[in-house]
Parts: C-alpha cells; sequence; structure tokens
C-alpha cells in the first residue's frame, strides 16, 4: 500500500480563529477517502488547502514525495471538483473539458481523443457541442467530473459535489461514482457533511471536529467503533451516557452512568485511553415486561415514556432511575401477533449483552 | 369578445407621457427644423435638405466632427487597456495601494467638472506643455478610467469565483485566467463602459475648451463657437445627425449585449480590426494637410474674416491655416498663459496689446517683411499710446463700441448713454459681457474718462451699473445683434460692425454713437513670442493688408479696416454709414481704452460685484 | 478567494490617475495658496488670503444662488421623476421596461450643448412658446423665457432628469409591491400610501438621485451661462470667470476647492446614512 499523500502537523488560521489544527493524515494510493464533519469543521479548508487555493501557516503537504504545501493551484497535480460544479457558461461541454489540456500544451489531436474518452466515460457522448446552462444538474456534475478526471490527476479533490441533488439522483450518482473510482483506480478525496453518503462510498472516512481530527478509520469502525463521543453522536449514536467511575473487575470494566446505573463491558471491547462516556446503540437492546436471565450482562428497569412507530420498528424511550432516558429499538417482523406489545407507563427491563456497549472519550 | 382593458394607473400614465413630452420636445423641435426652409427657425417654411447639403461642405465643422471621433475613439481604446485591468484587479482584491486608488478613482465624479477643468489646464501651463491631440486624449482618459474601472469591478464582483479557481486548478496560468475565462464574462461591461467613454469624450465641451490647442477644435467646442455666432439650422443638421448616429451605436450595443456570447466576441474583434484598419485613413486624412503645407496658425475674433480670406491666402502660399476664435481678450490672454497653445498670429485690442507687451509674451515685428505697413495703413491709427513705434502690433480693424436698436421698438431717438438706463425698457437691454465696456459706458455717461483711475469716479460709475442690472435682460458679447434681431431685446450695447451687419438683413435695426462719446478700439495683428512660424506669420500680415484683402473683410463683416489703399475697393452704402464711417467730431469723443495697472483690480472687484447681486 | 493577482493590474490605472489626476489637483491647491500677479500671474506662497477672501458676503450671495438654484432643480426633478419611476417599476413585462428605460436615457446620450441649444430656440422672445402663445392670442407680447433663473432651471432640470428617473427606478423595482397592498388592506387611501409607505420605503433611491442631480448643479456653468444670460453669477461661472476672464488663478483655485469641499462633506453625509456609496451602485 503505498502512500500516495501525506499531510504532516497541517494549520491554518484566519485572524485569530483556528480553522485547522495540528491534521496528521496519510492517504493511500488508489483509496476512496472522504473527510466527513459538520459545517465550520474544517472539511472544505482542508480540501482547498490540498488544492492549493488557501495556504497553510504551519505544517506540510507532500505528494508522492515532493513538498506542494506553498504550490498554487496550476502548478500541482490535483483537480477539483466544485461544489457548483464551475463550468465556464461561455464554453462548450468539449471546450470546457478541454480546457486543461489545453493549459499543459498537448497537441489538438490528442486533446481531441482524451476529451472524447472523457465523455464517453461520463456518458456524455453526444453531449459535447451543448453549453453548459443547457445540461441538467446531473449532467452539469458529470461534465466537472469529466474536465478533472481527463487531467489524470495524482489526487481528485470532490467538495460536496453531490449537495445540490435531489435524494434519488444523488443515490444514482454516488453508485456511479464509486464505479468510476474503481474503474479508474484514482485516488479519490471526497468532502460531505451526509454520514450516510460517506459510508456508503468510502473506503476510509476522516472524521473532523472544529479543526481537529477526531477518527480515522473503514466506514465499519466509524460506524460501530467511534472513539469519540463527537464521532458517536454524528454517527447518530443514541444512549450515551457520561460515567462517573470506571472500576476494573479483572476481566471486565464496571462503569458507573451518572444517573447511577450499573453497566459491565468486557474489557477487550474497550479501547485504551480516557473513557468519559459509555454508549450503546439502541437497536441492541431488548425490552420485555418480565426480569430477564441473569446471564445477561447489563439489565436496567424502568417506565416507558414515549414510543414512536416508524413502520419497520417501534422507538421506545424508557425513564431509568432519577433522570435517564434510553433509548431502545423494538424492530416490528411480519408475524406481529407473536410479538409482546408495549405503550406508554408500562414498567419494562432493558436488557443488552456487554460487548455491544462501548467506551466513549 | 375580449375585454377591453383599462390602463392601470391613468394618472401615473398622463405624467409619464408628460414628462416623456418634456424630454424629447426639444430633440423633436431641433430635427424638425433642420428641415426647415427658413433660416430664422420661428415658421415653417417648407422642406429642405439645405442645412445638410451646406453641413457636408462646412469644412470646419467636418474637421471638428473628425477630431472628436478621432479623439473619442483613442480615449476609449486607452481608457479600455488601462481601465479593465484596474478594474479586475480591484474585484479580487489586490490590498496594495487599494485605498488610495479608489479615492482617485471617485474622484473624477465627485469633482466639478469646471475644477477638473481648471487644474488640468494650470497643471499644462505649469508644464509649459503643447497643447495639441494628446493632452485632449490624455485628459479624456484622465477623466474616463474611473467609469470603466466601476462599471468593470461591478460586473466582476458579479462573477462566481469558482470558475477561475477552477480554471487555475486546471492549470491556467494568470494570463490564460484573465484572457480566456475572465474576459468573456466581461464582454457586456466593456462594451458599455467603451460606450459611455466614446459618448463623453464626444460630448465634453468644459474640458475641452481649456486644453485643447490650435486646430484641434472638437465638435461641442465647434458648436459652441457657432451658437456664440448666431443660431443657423446648421446646427441643428448637426445635431441630428449626431442623434441619429449615437442612437444607432446604443442600439447595436443593445443588439450586441442580447446576442450569444459567440457573436458578440466575435463582433467586438470586428470592431476593433475595423477601427484599427481604418486608422491609417483618418491618420492621413488628419495629417495630410499639415504636413504637405505649410501651416499657419490664427487665433481671430470671431466674424474678423471674410468667407474666402482665408482660402486665397492657403491657395496663393500653399499653406494651411488652422484658425481659433475668441470673443472677449481676457479668453485669449487665458488662452495664451495656459498653456503653449501655439499660435503664430494673434489679433488682440489695444489695452490687451499693451498688457501682452508688458508681459513680454508678443514678439517683435519686423516690418521689413511687412511692406504694405507703410504703403497702406491710414496713419491714424498709427503710433498709438499702446505701442508707441507700433513695435509689436499691426493695426487691423478699428470701431467703436455704441449703442444698436430696434427703430421699430424704440420710439425716440437714440442718442445718450442714458437710455441704456431707461426704466421704461426693463428687460429688454443688453449690455457687452465685458467689463472694461461696461465702466465705459457708465463712465461716459457720469462725464468721466473711460480710463479713468479715479477712485470716487470708478465708484459712481459702478453705482450706475448697478442701478442698471435690474433692467438688463442679458450680458453677451458674441452674437447681441442676434438678441436684437429676435427681439428679445430692444437696446444693446455692442460693435458697430456687427450691428450694422445685422441691420443689413433686418433694416429696423440701426446703431448710434452716444453723444457722450463711445469706446474706439483697434484691434491688430500681433505675433506672439513663442508662436512656431514666425516668418511665416508676416507673410500672413502682409496680406491682409492688401486692399482688396481687406476690402472684401469691411464688405463681408461690415468692421472697419485701418487700411486707406482699401478705400477704393469698399461699397459705397458702408463707405457712406455714419455707423462705421463716423464724423470727426464724434470721433473726437471717443477714447481707446488704455490698461490701467494694478488699478484693474478695483474695476475687477466691482464687477464682479455687479455681476453677483 | 484567497490567491491574489499582483498589483501590475492596477499599477498603470494608478499612476495615470495619480499623475494625471492627483497631481493638477495638488497643482490647484498649491495655487490657491498663491498670490495673484499684476497681470495674471502666479506667485506662489503660503497665503490664505484667498481663503478668506472667498468667505466675503459678495461671494456667500453667488454661493447662496447656486445652493437655491440647485436645490430647486434637485426639488423638480425628483417631483418630475417620481411618476415616472414609478409607473416603469409596476409595469410587468420587462420588454416594456426595459424600452422605456432605454427612452429615458436616450437624451443623455446627445450631446448636452446640443439639448441647451435646442431650449434657446423654444424659449426666446421669438421662439417656439412665444410664437404660438402670440398667434393663438393668449398673451400680447412675448413672454420673457430666456436668459432668466427660469431658463437656467429649465436647461438644469432636463439635463438631470434621467439621473433622478433611474436610481428611483431601481429602487422601486426591488420594493415589495405586496407592501402597497397590505397598506390599501388597512385603509390607507392611494396618496396616504404614498406618503406614509412609498416614500419611505423608496428613501435609499430619493437619496442617491438627489447626490446624483444636487452635485452637477452645483458646479454648472455651461447652462447659467448660455441660457442665464451671463448675468447671474453660480459658483462655477465664479470659477470659470477667475480662470478664463479676471485671470486671478489663485483666488480662483481656492473658490474651486471650496466647492469641492462642500461636495465632499455632502458625500460623507450621505455615505454615513445609507451605509453604501449608492450613487456608484447606479452604474
Amino acid at each position: 500500500m503505498t502512500v500516495t499523500l501525506e499531510i504532516n502537523a497541517l494549520n491554518k488560521r484566519f485572524g485569530r480563529q483556528v480553522i485547522l489544527e495540528d491534521i496528521n493524515l496519510s492517504v493511500r494510493s488508489g483509496e476512496f477517502l472522504t473527510f466527513l464533519g459538520p459545517s465550520g469543521s474544517g472539511k472544505t479548508t482542508l480540501l482547498r488547502l490540498l488544492g492549493g487555493f488557501e495556504r497553510p501557516d504551519g505544517g506540510r503537504i507532500v505528494l508522492e514525495g515532493r513538498d506542494i504545501s506553498l504550490l498554487p493551484p496550476h502548478k500541482r497535480q490535483v483537480n477539483t471538483v466544485f461544489q457548483n460544479y464551475a463550468l465556464f457558461p461561455h464554453l462548450t461541454v468539449f471546450q470546457n473539458i478541454a480546457f486543461g489540456l489545453q493549459n499543459i500544451g498537448l497537441a489538438k489531436a490528442a486533446i481531441d481523443r482524451k476529451v472524447d474518452q472523457a465523455l464517453d466515460m461520463v456518458q456524455l457522448g453526444d453531449y459535447g457541442n451543448r453549453f453548459p446552462e443547457q445540461l441538467s444538474g446531473g449532467q452539469q456534475q458529470r461534465v466537472a467530473l469529466a474536465r478533472a478526471l481527463v487531467m489524470e490527476p495524482k489526487v481528485l479533490l470532490l467538495d460536496e459535489p453531490f449537495g445540490a441533488l435531489d435524494q434519488k439522483l444523488r443515490h444514482q450518482m454516488q453508485t456511479e461514482l464509486k464505479a468510476l473510482q474503481r474503474k479508474v483506480g484514482l485516488t479519490f478525496i471526497f468532502v460531505t457533511h451526509d454520514q450516510e453518503e460517506a459510508l456508503s462510498l468510502s473506503d476510509r472516512i476522516v472524521v473532523l471536529n472544529q479543526g481537529h481530527l477526531e477518527q480515522v478509520g473503514h466506514p465499519e469502525e466509524i460506524y460501530e467503533r467511534p472513539s469519540t463521543r463527537f464521532v458517536a453522536e454524528f454517527m447518530g449514536m443514541e444512549n450515551i451516557f457520561a460515567l462517573v467511575s470506571v472500576v476494573d473487575e479483572g476481566a471486565s470494566l464496571c462503569c458507573r452512568t451518572q444517573g447511577g446505573q450499573t453497566i459491565r463491558i468486557p474489557k477487550q471491547s474497550s479501547r485504551n485511553g480516557m473513557a468519559g462516556f459509555y454508549a450503546v446503540r439502541p437497536s441492541k437492546i431488548a425490552l420485555s415486561k418480565t426480569p430477564p436471565p441473569d446471564t445477561v450482562a447489563n439489565v436496567l428497569k424502568g417506565r416507558i415514556c414515549e414510543g414512536t412507530y416508524v413502520g419497520s420498528a417501534h422507538h421506545w424511550s424508557v425513564a431509568v432511575g432519577r433522570n435517564e432516558t434510553w433509548k431502545a429499538s423494538q424492530p416490528l417482523y411480519s408475524n406481529r401477533a407473536s410479538q409482546v406489545g408495549f405503550c406508554v407507563q408500562d414498567e419494562v427491563y432493558l436488557s443488552w449483552d456487554g460487548q455491544s456497549g462501548i467506551l466513549l472519550s | 369578445m375580449t375585454a377591453i382593458k383599462k390602463p392601470s394607473h391613468p394618472n401615473l400614465l398622463a405624467a409619464t407621457l408628460a414628462v416623456f413630452a418634456f424630454l424629447y420636445f426639444p430633440l423633436l423641435v431641433l430635427i424638425l427644423y433642420s428641415f426647415n426652409e427658413s433660416r430664422l427657425m420661428v415658421h415653417w417654411q417648407g422642406f429642405t435638405t439645405l442645412w445638410y447639403r451646406i453641413l457636408l461642405h462646412d469644412e470646419r465643422l467636418l474637421d471638428s466632427l473628425a477630431n472628436s471621433l478621432w479623439v473619442a475613439f483613442w480615449t476609449s481604446m486607452i481608457s479600455l487597456v488601462v481601465g479593465v485591468p484596474a478594474g479586475v484587479g480591484l474585484a479580487r482584491g489586490i490590498q496594495r495601494a487599494k485605498g488610495l486608488l479608489e479615492v482617485l478613482v471617485l474622484l473624477p465624479l465627485i469633482v466639478p467638472e469646471i475644477v477638473l477643468a481648471v487644474a488640468f489646464a494650470g497643471f499644462y501651463g505649469l508644464l509649459s506643455a503643447r497643447l495639441s491631440f494628446w493632452t485632449i486624449i490624455v485628459t479624456h482618459v484622465t477623466f474616463c478610467l474611473s467609469y470603466v474601472i466601476l462599471i468593470v469591478r461591478s460586473r466582476m464582483e458579479q462573477m462566481d469565483k469558482g470558475l477561475i479557481e477552477a480554471a487555475m486548478d486546471l492549470r491556467a496560468s494568470e494570463a490564460v485566467v484573465f484572457f480566456r475565462v475572465i474576459l468573456p464574462h466581461l464582454t457586456p461591461a466593456i462594451i458599455s463602459s467603451a460606450l459611455i467613454v466614446f459618448t463623453i469624450s464626444l460630448d465634453d465641451y468644459v474640458i475641452t475648451s481649456f486644453v485643447a490647442g490650435v486646430g484641434n477644435t472638437t465638435l461641442p467646442l465647434q458648436i459652441y463657437s457657432m451658437v456664440k455666432e448666431g443660431l443657423t439650422p446648421e446646427i441643428n443638421a448637426v445635431c441630428t445627425a449626431l442623434l441619429i448616429m449615437t442612437t444607432l451605436m446604443i442600439l447595436l450595443s443593445q443588439f450586441v449585449q442580447r446576442s450569444s456570447l459567440r457573436l458578440r466576441q466575435s463582433l467586438l474583434g470586428l470592431t476593433i480590426i475595423l477601427a484599427i484598419m481604418t486608422t491609417p485613413l483618418w491618420w492621413h486624412r488628419l495629417t495630410l494637410a499639415r504636413e504637405q503645407r505649410q501651416t499657419l496658425n490664427l487665433f481671430i475674433w470671431s466674424g474678423y474674416v471674410a468667407p474666402d480670406t482665408l482660402k486665397v491666402f492657403e491657395q496663393r502660399f500653399n499653406a494651411n491655416v488652422q484658425f481659433d476664435l475668441y470673443d472677449s481678450n481676457e479668453a485669449l490672454m487665458a488662452k495664451l498663459q495656459s498653456g503653449n497653445a501655439g499660435y503664430d498670429v494673434i489679433v488682440p485690442t489695444d489695452y490687451m496689446i499693451q498688457i501682452l507687451i508688458k508681459r513680454s509674451l508678443l514678439s517683435p515685428i519686423d516690418k521689413n517683411r511687412i511692406p504694405n505697413f507703410d504703403k497702406n495703413l491710414d496713419p491714424r491709427f498709427l503710433n498709438k499710446p499702446f505701442d508707441p513705434s507700433n513695435r509689436f502690433s499691426v493695426p487691423y480693424i478699428w470701431g467703436t463700441t455704441g449703442i444698436g436698436y430696434r427703430k421699430d421698438l424704440v420710439q425716440e431717438p437714440v442718442e445718450s448713454w442714458r437710455v441704456l438706463w431707461d426704466e421704461r425698457y426693463r428687460n429688454k437691454i443688453v449690455m457687452l459681457d465685458d467689463m472694461r465696456e461696461n465702466f465705459s459706458a457708465s463712465l461716459k455717461l457720469a462725464g468721466f474718462s473711460l480710463n479713468s483711475r479715479a477712485v470716487a469716479e470708478v465708484q459712481q460709475a459702478k453705482d450706475l451699473l448697478e442701478r442698471q442690472k435690474p433692467l438688463i435682460r442679458a450680458y453677451n458679447s458674441s452674437n447681441f445683434q442676434e438678441i436684437l434681431a429676435s427681439g428679445d431685446a430692444w437696446l444693446v450695447q455692442g460693435y458697430n460692425g456687427q450691428i450694422v451687419r445685422a441691420g443689413q438683413e433686418n433694416p429696423n435695426i440701426g446703431y448710434r454713437i452716444p453723444r457722450e462719446g463711445a469706446t474706439l478700439s483697434i484691434d491688430a495683428f500681433c505675433i506672439p513670442a513663442n508662436a512656431p512660424h514666425r516668418a511665416f506669420a508676416h507673410e500672413f500680415i502682409n496680406y491682409m493688408l492688401e486692399p482688396e484683402t481687406a476690402a472684401a473683410v469691411v464688405n463681408h463683416t461690415c468692421y472697419t479696416v485701418a487700411n486707406r489703399a482699401a478705400v477704393p475697393y469698399i461699397k459705397k452704402a458702408l463707405l457712406n454709414n455714419p455707423a462705421l464711417f463716423p464724423g470727426e467730431d464724434i470721433l473726437a469723443k471717443c477714447e481707446i481704452i488704455e490698461d490701467l495697472g494694478q488699478a484693474v483690480l478695483l474695476y475687477d472687484q466691482y464687477w464682479t460685484e455687479i455681476k453677483s447681486r | 478567494m484567497k490567491t491574489s493577482p499582483s498589483f501590475a493590474w492596477i499599477l498603470p490605472a494608478f499612476l495615470w490617475l495619480a499623475l494625471g489626476l492627483g497631481l493638477p489637483l495638488l497643482i490647484i491647491l498649491a495655487f490657491s495658496l498663491a498670490r495673484r500677479e499684476v497681470y495674471g500671474g502666479v506667485q506662489l506662497g503660503l497665503n490664505i488670503q484667498n481663503y478668506v477672501r472667498a468667505f466675503d458676503s459678495l461671494y456667500l450671495a453667488i454661493y447662496f444662488r447656486s445652493l437655491l438654484l440647485s436645490a430647486a432643480t434637485t426639488l423638480l426633478c425628483l417631483i418630475l421623476a417620481f411618476p415616472v419611476a414609478y409607473f416603469i417599476a409596476l409595469q410587468k413585462s420587462s420588454l416594456i421596461k426595459n424600452l422605456l428605460l432605454f427612452l429615458v436615457t436616450l437624451p443623455f446620450w446627445t450631446s448636452f450643448l446640443i439639448r441647451t441649444y435646442a431650449w434657446i430656440i423654444i424659449l426666446r422672445a421669438e421662439g417656439l412658446i412665444n410664437n404660438r402663445l402670440i398667434e393663438w392670442g393668449l398673451v400680447g407680447t412675448p413672454l420673457n423665457l430666456l436668459y432668466n433663473n427660469f431658463a437656467i432651471l429649465v436647461g438644469l432640470v432636463y439635463g438631470e432628469l434621467p439621473f433622478m428617473i433611474l436610481p428611483l427606478y431601481t429602487v422601486l423595482d426591488r420594493m415589495n409591491k405586496s407592501l402597497l397592498e397590505a397598506s390599501a388592506d388597512l385603509g390607507c387611501s392611494p396618496l396616504k400610501t404614498f406618503f406614509r409607505v412609498l416614500i419611505p420605503l423608496s428613501r435609499s433611491g430619493i437619496w442617491a438621485g438627489t447626490i446624483l442631480v444636487f452635485i452637477p448643479s452645483l458646479g454648472a456653468f455651461v447652462t447659467p451661462d448660455l441660457l442665464g444670460g451671463a448675468k447671474s453669477m453660480m459658483v462655477g461661472n465664479l470659477i470659470q470667470s477667475q480662470f478664463a476672464i479676471v485671470r486671478d488663478q489663485p483666488f480662483g483655485s481656492a473658490v474651486a476647492f471650496l466647492l469641492s469641499a462642500v461636495i465632499l462633506i455632502l458625500l460623507a453625509i450621505s455615505y454615513r446614512t445609507t451605509k453604501r456609496g449608492a450613487e456608484v451602485r447606479v452604474l
């Protein structure tokens, strides 16, 4: 696995405000990497630093061994697909795609050939003579993509390219993009705030929060084993509770929540490091009216305070102890008759096994 | 059946129509009367294209039009070349000197034109720069740049910045970004700012009048002097032609802006190519005359030459005469002082000659080169106090300043200056727009010399003038005879020549020298100290002293010359006209205006007071 | 956009304006502090005499008259421009809107001198208006329409009107029309709506137009010269006469500077109150 892009201790400030701080990352050749985070997390700035539209205040960016930190955009071997496509309105689709090739001085015949190839690759072969304003949003998107790809960059940067598309089109484009990336084998760096998108497209995800790197890892890691509270919350984790104490009991750790509940988690499930929170997905918690057997690691007793029916499941909010609300999700199967029904104000037991939960910093 | 639609807001519609009528009425009048048979533009007398034909043969006017187009073209081109990058740079966030530049850009829009004009004039005067086309163009560009910069910047700010980043991302260098991405986006801004600059340059009068040199008369300057000389439908014709031309230009630009990008770009390129390609033609036309022949630059009173006077000279000497007109000695002086205008021959009046001599602005005349001097000139007009041995001046025209009046409207005989103070003629009196002449009239009325330096006397004269002011219709030194002819005034203080000439067309116009006496003025040829063609100037003066030439001037302009050899060639009717050739007794009461040195400051002050009440 | 282009872009313009405009203005500043030589030359020095003299009551009368005339011009323009601007803004078809705007600005493209000259023909004693009036027996003797303040006013209003219509139109066009409907819904007659809703909402346009009309009127001199019969001096005429006739360049420069200063102050106030240089936006 070769490393294409190396980011070392990258810093960026606007005046006094810190946008990015101490970013360290290695991007592998041929991978689909996503910068994920809410607005203001610095992900777009990071992308722009890679593209050369901003200059870092500290740190380095090394592309295949060459320090490009201070190079202007037109001297870097990276290309960007802009959020609003930035197609030149006065040039045809063909001319748009040819633009970059003309700047590097290719012969006309070579340019024509490459542009035709690029158009075919994004399935816009017949649209060469149209102007951008004559194309739909999705088509413009593809032209922007072709224009960048035809330059054969070492890394392709995509700045929330699907933001302006509707749901259905977005899914379709995502699939196409992933397939394209596999086919072409280029390193893609993709920016989005949509965690579903990130999960479905990426080989690895980089989660950013307020200019800091929260976690880097494969989609399953990010989803199943977030390392921080922020990442967990961002990925939709619920049932996150602050812990007042964590006691080592040999094979497992005994955690005590602020609300006074006791929870156990096997030691190998947890990571080394600070553990400030405990979290478990609602889908992993079972509800019952009768107390569960003793073999179950975690059991809590509470009263249902709210229930939401969403078709495929029933989401229950259960008040536990003095002031904690735990969420449990009861999947609804087709043979409903055999399932137990609950209603608000019912006294219930919540149960789940040890390795379902995680500790977060 | 469809319902009849009532116009919404009928009141607003009516008001709008009224305002539009107001806006277009003068223009329609102009256009209409350019086709009118009658010269007077009062009644419709039939359709004709006469004035357009005259226009096409009026070389001076056509020259000025060519000059204007030439200046406007170069002004536009240079303004674009300098201004477009600046507009782009400002919009893209250049920090250095940005604040200062923004202030400089706003200055021409804030500072009044007259202030800019005097600043430029003072500047060139200080540099002793030779006033020429280039001073005009440079000046025009200076105050037009702002429009280009602001319009371009505004358009740039509307541009999607992402396009520039995208271009850079695609390896475009700064030059490629500018030419292939920014410029296409800017096309509408370029077209509209070029149009605005072109129009402003074409139309500018105030600033140009201060910085134009001899032979650089632009169209507005020419129209201004034509208006001052007298209104003829020929001016209407010029205006109409300009109107049509401008409208076409705007329509064309609108069309170009709305058409597709591709068409736009090719049209723009075409226009520039065409303009540049035809440049040799214009340049050729403009410089042809000057290069091939000897040049004489003349600065003379409007109305002091007959139509053929200069042409004959040009033919005989294979010369090219460039001439500019003025209507006051002070204007002459100001032009001489403000920069090297390059005149060879000027025609100042007596007291002004005195001042010019004192300021060393004249160069001595070599009488050996002017044989007609001793042969033809009337000795009565030589060796006057303002230039004792005529070292610097050669008398040309002499005249009196008296009272012109409408015989049909003023019942009693006009004998004294007092009639100009008569309450019965309130608002029907016009005085010359000339400080010394006004004081001459009132000093004479009060029984003093018109060259008085006695404060008490001048004060009295000033009081008289102040009392007269409410009765005055206007102050006018250039076409007072016209105001008399049109009936806007019944009595005017004016120069005898112009009034007599008007009298030839309208027998109701008469002239009188009041019994208290009047101003006698002698205008003489002088050669400025820095004249470029001094020897040739002498030839010209000698030519003007020839009997036939001088007589032709008299016969046409009705001004009398100080040339006794010309008498046999002058029309009898004029010779017998006491307005032009008054008796000795009357002449004895007339005085020549003298320069009063420091004392003139008092006159200055009083005159301003009078003018500003 | 952080990758700024180099200074070279604005360098030529900067140099041109600094040398061609800044320098001459500095020169007449220097002149304004100089002394006049007997025959009209300039003796440089440091002398505020000219400025002191510029505040003499004699000249104050001139300034006052200029201000009055300019104010009258501005007011008249406002009154005439409002209905037109409003009418155009109310049009639904943008084709008609553009056509009307085009027609409003077309006279502007023609020569200013030409337009002034046309008024001479119309207003003089044997001009169009008087002729018709006499023919139709409405008056006995010709009216005095030329060579007075009335003619100057007509000339100034005529020249400046488009500059009042355009900013007013811009602001009226952007205005939310449903506000007027709401006002009517709440019981305001059209006239009341005009004063209580329309005028306050178009304040920025009124102000922009006022600046665009008032300032050039203040410095006008061709119009008073040709149409006013050179009888009443406005500030512009005063400055011009100092340079072209009286040859007192120092004094003329001082007055010129005072005029510019007044205008700058007016603009500064305008800038503060509207927070944006509205007059620039109109371009």
